[in-house]
C-alpha cells in the first residue's frame, strides 16, 4: 500500500519541488477555467440552458445562506470571496475520487538492499558490538518483516517506490492549512475594515479585568479556528483516501461502492461546510454590535 | 515490538477519541428532531444550524483520527 502523509515530489522547477498534489490543484484551475468558458458561450437571460440553470439553482441555494447572516451590502462582496473556496474545495475532494488518480503513478528504479539500508548498518554498527553478516540479516529480516522488501532469485529486493501522478489538494495539509490561513486573515481583514473599533475591542479590550481576559480568550480561539479548519478539512479527505485505498485491497467488486458514495457525499459536506463557516464568521465580524 | 505498540497506540488513540464526538453528535442530532417536531414549519432553519453544530463535533473525532494517522504512518 502506498499511503504517505506527505505529497511526494514529483520534479524540480529550479530549486522548487513540484509535489503531485500541486500539480493536481493546476490541473484543477485549468479544469475551472474550461468550465467558466464552456459555461459563458451560452448564458442567456430569458432562455437559459440546463447548465446554466444547474449554476444559477447552486448560485442561488448559498447565496440566500450568506444573506442569512450579514448585510446585503456586504454580502455581494463576500460572496464571490468564499464560494471560490466552495468551488475550489468541492473539486479539489471530488478530484482525488476520479478513476485516473491511483492507475497513473511513475516508479522510481529497483534498488537492492545493501544500497539502500546503510544508513541502518551504520546506526547498528555504532549502538552493539556485532559482526557485519549479522548486521546485513538483521536489516535484511527487519526489511522483509516491514513489507518493503521481497524476496527474488536475485536475492533481497526493495519494492519499487511508486508516486501517484495525481493526488486530491486537499488531501495535503499544505493546501488545507493555506486555505484556513487565507479565510481567518481576510475575516480579521475585513472585520477592522468594516467595523473598526468594534472589531479591535473585540480582542483588546481595557475596560476591566475579565474582559481583558476574555480577548485573550478570543485570539486564541483564532488560532483554534486556523487549527480546526485545516485539520477537518485534511482530516476528512485523507482518511477518506486510505479508507478507500484498505477497502479496495480487502474487497473486490463493487465493494468499494458505498465507500465511494459516502467520499463523494463527505467531500460536497466539507466545502459547504468550509463555506458556511467562513461566511458565518466574516458576518460575526463585520456586523456592529451596537449596545 | 515497536511496530506492534504503534498498532495498539493507533487503534486506542480513535477508538477513545471517537466516544466524545459520537455522544455529542447524538445529543444534537436528538435535540434538532425534537425542535422539529415541535416546529415543522422551521425545519430547514433547524437542520442548517444541526449541520453546522455537527460539523463542530466532527471535527474533535477528525482531530483523534489525524493523531492515529500520525502514529501509524510518520
Amino acid at each position: 500500500m502506498n499511503i504517505s502523509l506527505a505529497p511526494e515530489v514529483l520534479f524540480h522547477l529550479g530549486s522548487l519541488g513540484i509535489t503531485n498534489a500541486v500539480f493536481s490543484s493546476f490541473v484543477i484551475f485549468i479544469i475551472l477555467v474550461l468550465f467558466v468558458f464552456i459555461l459563458n458561450r451560452k448564458l442567456s437571460y430569458d432562455k437559459p440552458g440546463k447548465l446554466q440553470l444547474m449554476v444559477e439553482m447552486i448560485f442561488d441555494g448559498l447565496y440566500g445562506l450568506v444573506q442569512n447572516v450579514m448585510e446585503l451590502k456586504y454580502a455581494k462582496g463576500v460572496m464571490s470571496f468564499v464560494l471560490t473556496f466552495f468551488v475550489l474545495i468541492l473539486l479539489s475532494n471530488w478530484f482525488g475520487l476520479m478513476p485516473f488518480v491511483p492507475a497513473i503513478s511513475l516508479e522510481e528504479k529497483e534498488s537492492t538492499v545493501t544500497e539502500t539500508s546503510s544508513t541502518e548498518k551504520l546506526s547498528e554498527a555504532e549502538s552493539t558490538n556485532h559482526t557485519d553478516e549479522s548486521i546485513e540479516k538483521e536489516s535484511f529480516l527487519k526489511c522483509l518483516a516491514s513489507q518493503h522488501c521481497y524476496l527474488s532469485t536475485d536475492g533481497i529486493k526493495e519494492f519499487k517506490k511508486t508516486v501517484h501522478v495525481f493526488r486530491a489538494p486537499s488531501s495535503d495539509l499544505s493546501f488545507a492549512l493555506t486555505i484556513a490561513i487565507i479565510s481567518v486573515i481576510v475575516t480579521n481583514i475585513l472585520g477592522f475594515a468594516y467595523a473598526g473599533k468594534g472589531h479591535l475591542s473585540k480582542f483588546i479590550n481595557f475596560s476591566g479585568p475579565i474582559p481583558f481576559f476574555v480577548g485573550i480568550l478570543e485570539i486564541v480561539s483564532e488560532i483554534g479556528k486556523l487549527i480546526s479548519f485545516s485539520f477537518r478539512l485534511f482530516g476528512n479527505i485523507f482518511a477518506g483516501e486510505i479508507l478507500l485505498v484498505v477497502i479496495t485491497s480487502i474487497s473486490f467488486g463493487l465493494a468499494t461502492l458505498p465507500f465511494l458514495l459516502l467520499e463523494i457525499f463527505v467531500g460536497a459536506i466539507q466545502a459547504f461546510v468550509f463555506f458556511m463557516l467562513t461566511s458565518v464568521f466574516i458576518g460575526l465580524a463585520v456586523t456592529r454590535h451596537e449596545h | 515490538m515497536e511496530a506492534g505498540l504503534q498498532y495498539i497506540a493507533m487503534g486506542l488513540a480513535i477508538g477513545l477519541g471517537a466516544i466524545g464526538p459520537g455522544l455529542g453528535i447524538g445529543l444534537l442530532a436528538s435535540k434538532a428532531m425534537e425542535a422539529i417536531g415541535r416546529n415543522p414549519d422551521a425545519a430547514s432553519k433547524i437542520q442548517t444550524q444541526m449541520i453546522l453544530a455537527i460539523v463542530f463535533a466532527e471535527a474533535i473525532a477528525i482531530y483523534a483520527l489525524v493523531v492515529a494517522l500520525i502514529i501509524r504512518f510518520v
